[in-house]
């Protein structure tokens, strides 16, 4: 009776041993598709280069044109950089949507961070509109420089961590602005024009990096 | 463990296929019919198949979309499949974290 009833229970142990490795190897297949099906999304790195070039070339004009009393210009030309970078921003960022569903894949990230710099972008129009930074050239680069550290931590969280350390660097630019007022736009064009390239050109090789494993894997 | 003591699994997502299926779609993108097929090496009728049972279940949802005129296949998990997979996933690492 005690030689049934271990040999029940070895063959029991036997089979929950089993079980265990079929779990393991489940658990391994889930973790490796999702490794092959999990894409990242395309950083669409053009956007981020002309907006990049816009703070380091627009932000030392505009500070020329104010040490230079060219007043009458600056809002104009605040304007211009404004619907340059929006309008790539809108092209160049349906260009990737549109790449990404022809190749089958309507990602949920790239939808988040797709609204989080409509909602901004479209905060900075309507200032621009209404004029509210029309004679206070510098409360419209500070604003605007804040509005581009906000959404590279958001895209630094929500995407990978280089555009975080952008978004920080343009928050340190933004102090160092405020006790060095006389450079402040150079330093805040400089930096933030730093913070939006060199992310956008590491994160676009990371993607073309993580698109060939896939190619091949 | 006992026998009684052991998690009861769905059977539904269970099957290999269905599984790679769903845990492709575990993220909450919408994947098309193609790069599913191509990504988990389904043949088309397989493929066809499970996401049917997977949809009929209401694991996932299938939609047709146009993109440049052309109607593609989109599949996407359902929060019950999201629930599905999670429960799954947490009952295997249960299963394999027990020292027997």
């Amino acid at each position: 009776m005690n030689r049934e009833h271990s040999q029940e229970d070895s063959n029991f142990k036997h089979g929950e041993a089993e079980e265990q490795k079929t779990a393991a190897d489940d658990l391994k297949f889930i973790r490796s598709v999702i490794e092959k099906t999990c894409r990242k999304i395309d950083p669409g790195w053009p956007i981020m280069i002309i907006w990049g070039l816009i703070f380091m070339i627009g932000f030392p004009a505009l500070y020329y044109l104010k040490m230079n009393q060219l007043d009458q210009w600056i809002w104009p030309i605040q304007w211009l950089l404004v619907v340059i970078g929006v309008g790539t921003t809108i092209y160049f960022g349906a260009n990737a949507r549109l790449r990404e569903r022809k190749a089958g894949l309507i990602s949920k990230l790239s939808k988040q961070i797709y609204w989080i710099w409509f909602i901004l972008q479209a905060n900075l129009i309507i200032w621009i509109c209404l004029g509210l930074f029309k004679d206070h050239m510098g409360g419209f680069g500070l604003l605007v420089c804040a509005i581009y550290g906000i959404g590279l931590s958001m895209m630094g969280i929500l995407y990978s961590r280089e555009w975080l350390y952008g978004g920080i660097a343009i928050f340190f630019a933004i102090l160092a602005a405020f006790f060095i007022k006389s450079y402040a736009y150079v330093i805040l064009g400089i930096v933030t024009g730093l913070a939006c390239i060199i992310p956008a050109i590491i994160a676009q090789r990371n993607y073309n990096k993580q698109k060939e494993e896939n190619e091949q894997g | 463990m006992s026998k009684a003591d052991q998690p009861k699994f769905d059977g539904l997502i269970l099957s290999k296929t269905r599984l790679g299926i769903i845990s492709a779609l575990i993220g909450g993108d919408k994947l098309d019919f193609t790069y599913l097929r191509n990504a988990l090496n389904l043949s088309d009728g397989n493929l066809s198949v499970q996401i049917r049972k997977l949809e009929k279940a209401g694991y996932i949802k299938v939609e047709k979309i146009f993109i440049d005129r052309k109607p593609k296949t989109f599949c996407k998990i359902t929060s019950k499949g999201q629930k599905a997979v999670k429960n799954l996933i947490s009952k295997l690492e249960n299963l394999v974290n027990t020292e027997s």
